[in-house]
């Protein structure tokens, strides 16, 4: 019973920290879907070499990677960190419609730091 | 990103946090808490609903934010238990505010208290008319405690020359089944004298006693670790862990 009255608190308080901290991690990837960071670099090599079309097609699957990323690390972040990639993403999204390289290039190394302090 | 839904998560955590950790602090009254033990008890509870509702801010600096506060105040408590000079600093000192049926308006004006407050505190414990009191302390708590003058107080036994009998303070002649030889000598009784007080209350042999107390008319109280008490009264009125 005393075993009990200390380590359901402890263990609470345990878990509440994990879902607090566990940003970090839960950004991970689960599949090749949501490989968020795998999306970027692909994309940046295509906006280096300006392959417009290949580009339009990574902006679509970096978006469905976002998407499948936020639920899990929604708890951990702050509300501002995740609406600043999404700015980024869309002013991104618009550059490369412009065919913008260097436009593109700065949104997307934007992203890289946002997404790099994630859950940090 | 799930607004309602990290809402609900997040006020989750600051409820059972802070369930937790005013469980720790203790179980200290609200009319015993000092003016800083208050406002500290805000804090906390403002850290903690920032935690639940303000998604600009991570709530892990947040759950921190009120570990501290919550550290803080036990590490405030455990040194002022230990240090008296810094628990005169930390809590204050009670302060009289009346005196001999006049009220001490210096005083008054250090604690920053309206005259009427004084009178609100001293009508709630039944003083209508300050020139009765002798001495009215102002707690730390913000309580008042009165003394009357002496012609107001209740009649005792002894304004009445009734002779009432001696009450000391009683000897621990047995603890935890053990004798306590030291008192026994000091109250100059023996151990044969013990075996058979034990045997008058039906006891064999000491170590069967918790706690044998001698008061100061000479009777002895005996607590067995067997209580006859089959069903003793429970204040909990549900089961689970007190």
């Amino acid at each position: 019973m005393r075993i009990i009255k200390y380590a359901i608190p402890a263990l609470v308080l345990l878990i509440f920290i994990f879902i607090m901290t566990g940003g970090m991690y839960f950004k991970e990837p689960l599949s090749g879907k949501d490989d968020f960071a795998r999306h970027v670099e692909i994309l940046e090599r295509n906006l280096q070499e300006e392959n417009w079309d290949k580009a339009g097609d990574n902006m679509q699957d970096l978006k469905t990677a976002w998407k499948n990323v936020i639920p899990r690390i929604q708890f951990s972040v702050e509300r501002d960190k995740i609406n600043e990639i999404n700015i980024s993403l869309a002013r991104m999204e618009g550059a490369i419609e412009g065919k913008d390289r260097g436009g593109a290039l700065s949104d997307l190394s934007e992203i890289k730091m946002y997404w790099n302090s994630l859950g940090r | 990103m799930n607004e309602p839904l990290v809402v609900v998560v997040r006020s989750i955590i600051a409820f059972f946090s802070l369930f937790v950790f005013t469980r720790i602090l203790g179980k200290q009254q609200i009319s015993q808490l000092t003016y800083f033990d208050y406002i500290l008890g805000i804090t906390i509870g403002s850290i903690a609903a920032t935690l639940s509702v303000d998604l600009s801010i991570k709530a892990w600096p947040q759950w921190v934010g009120l570990l501290v506060w919550t550290v803080l105040v036990i590490v405030m408590e455990l040194i002022s238990l230990k240090w008296r000079y810094i628990s005169k600093f930390l809590e204050g000192e009670p302060a009289v505010v009346v005196m001999n049926g006049q009220i001490m308006e210096n005083t008054l004006k250090k604690l920053r208290i309206k005259v009427t407050e004084i009178l609100e505190l001293l009508r709630s414990k039944g003083v209508f008319d300050v020139g009765q009191v002798e001495f009215a302390v102002l707690e730390t708590s913000g309580k008042i405690s009165v003394q009357k003058k002496s012609q107001f107080q209740p009649v005792t036994p002894s304004d009445l020359n009734l002779s009432t009998d001696y009450k000391g303070l009683s000897t621990e002649i047995i603890y935890d089944g053990v004798i306590i030889d030291n008192n026994l000598e000091q109250v100059h009784l023996d151990r044969s004298w013990l075996d058979k007080e034990l045997k008058k209350q039906g006891i064999d042999d000491y170590s069967e006693v918790f706690l044998a107390l001698l008061d100061t008319g000479g009777s002895l109280y005996v607590d067995k670790y067997k209580d006859h008490v089959k069903s003793p009264t429970d204040p909990s009125d549900y089961p689970g862990p007190n």
